[in-house]
């Protein structure tokens, strides 16, 4: 399937003085849509009806799956109100009607039914604790301990936010122990793949 | 520009098995033609509103859900219809927090529909599903991802507390977890221009 695909990138209508508080798409962003692109086939086969990104900071990731994506509902959020702001327009430059919030983690979402994709650039450089709520933008990268503290509130409840056939994309430093961290999803009974 | 100290990034996903399950049938509709509206800006949906909670700790789920809905500013921005996407989110849909919503908005004549839906949920599915019934999708659609609220408020059902929906989007955010301890919290006042 690779190879014929008509991937289509995001505009982003963000500059200069944006990123002073939003975090600005970097290596693991385009990472990230590396990958959603080569799962694409995969995800699409798999009839997702609602798509969800924690922390989508410019929105370029879901911008970048609903254009390529047709079909699913997608809402993005954010704890930081510049991101959401951001997001905005970038939806908005690429002619995209997704809602956002702005909210901590999933604090005002009631998921009966699950999320069936849930897209996730966490906060993961290991930092001290306090460095998490130092400013908005050290959000963006701040993971506190191990670079998990973020991820693992996510992970400790990851079977009450994804629907039964729901998969989680995230990406992961070596240094928050990727390997543990498929171990102890393993015992929630998810399988956990490298893409 | 960021201070990160990134070395290797493993991009992995989590996942559990996904039974080979017969979804509704085909139909990827995409004709990929510029949206004739200029200004795409949009606001909260109803569909998205069926999905909130309030963001109080220490509520139980019963305590939490539905946020009531007050509506200052709405609007109606015209969108394509997926009927797998209606289909699909239908089942997932809390339908008399639905409709409680859409009379928050006004009704559905408000919305531009001729015809009230019914109250029983069943009644919407089989008409949608089993008889294929054009005029119920489009309904659906335009309550569901047409409507959006521009300006309002969201009521927690067990505190009163109350949540502001601000050019289309609702902040959730509290005083104690604003988050920063440093920067002045002016949320929206930059970063939004146009
Ligand atoms: C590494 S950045 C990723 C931004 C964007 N998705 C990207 O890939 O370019 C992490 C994002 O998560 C957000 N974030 C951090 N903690 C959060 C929380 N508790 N709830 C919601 N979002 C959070 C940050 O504000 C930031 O936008």
């Amino acid at each position: 399937m690779a190879g014929q695909s008509l991937k289509r990138d995001p505009v982003i209508p963000l500059t200069g003085s944006d990123w002073e508080h939003v975090y600005e798409p970097a290596e693991d962003t385009f990472l990230f849509m590396d990958a959603l692109e080569k799962e694409l086939e995969d995800i699409r086969a798999a009839r997702p009806g609602f798509v969800f990104e924690l922390g989508c900071g410019s929105g370029c990731i879901t911008a970048f799956l609903a254009l390529n994506l047709k079909g699913p509902a997608y809402i993005a959020s954010d704890i930081n109100p510049h991101a959401v702001a951001a997001a905005r327009r970038t939806f908005e430059a690429n002619e995209l009607k997704i809602d956002l919030l702005n909210m901590d983690l999933f604090s005002a979402i009631n998921l009966p039914s699950g999320i069936d994709v849930l897209l996730f650039n966490p906060p993961y450089v290991p930092t001290p604790h306090e460095e998490i709520e130092s400013s908005w933008i050290a959000r963006s990268w701040a993971g506190g301990d191990k670079g998990r503290e973020v991820v693992d509130k996510v992970l400790e409840k990851i079977e009450t936010i994804l629907s039964p056939q729901g998969r989680l994309y995230m990406v992961a430093l070596d240094s928050n122990d990727p390997h543990e961290i498929a171990k102890w999803m393993g015992t929630k009974g998810y399988r956990t793949k490298v893409v | 520009m960021s201070s990160r100290g990134a070395s290797l990034l493993v991009l992995f996903a989590v996942l559990c098995s996904w039974p080979g399950e017969a979804g509704p049938s085909v139909s990827e509709a995409s004709s990929d033609s510029k949206a004739s509206l200029l200004r795409l800006r949009g606001g909260m949906k109803l569909f998205t509103h069926n999905l909130l909670a309030s963001p109080v700790p220490g509520l139980t789920k019963q305590q939490r859900y539905p946020l009531a809905l007050e509506v200052e500013r709405a609007e109606i921005r015209p969108s394509k219809v997926d009927q797998d996407t209606i289909i699909s989110l239908l089942e997932r849909l809390n339908w008399k927090v639905f409709l409680d919503a859409l009379q928050a908005v006004g009704g559905e004549e408000s919305i531009g529909l001729e015809r009230q839906f019914p109250q029983d949920m069943a009644e919407v599915i089989s008409s949608a599903c089993n008889d294929g019934d054009v005029h119920m999708f489009r309904a659906l659609h335009r309550a569901l991802f047409e409507t959006e609220v521009m300006e309002g408020q969201l009521v927690c059902p067990a505190t009163q507390r109350r949540f502001r929906i601000q050019e289309g989007v609702p902040n959730f955010l509290a005083a104690d977890v604003q988050g920063t301890k440093q920067e002045a919290l002016s949320p929206r006042s930059e970063g939004e221009e146009a």
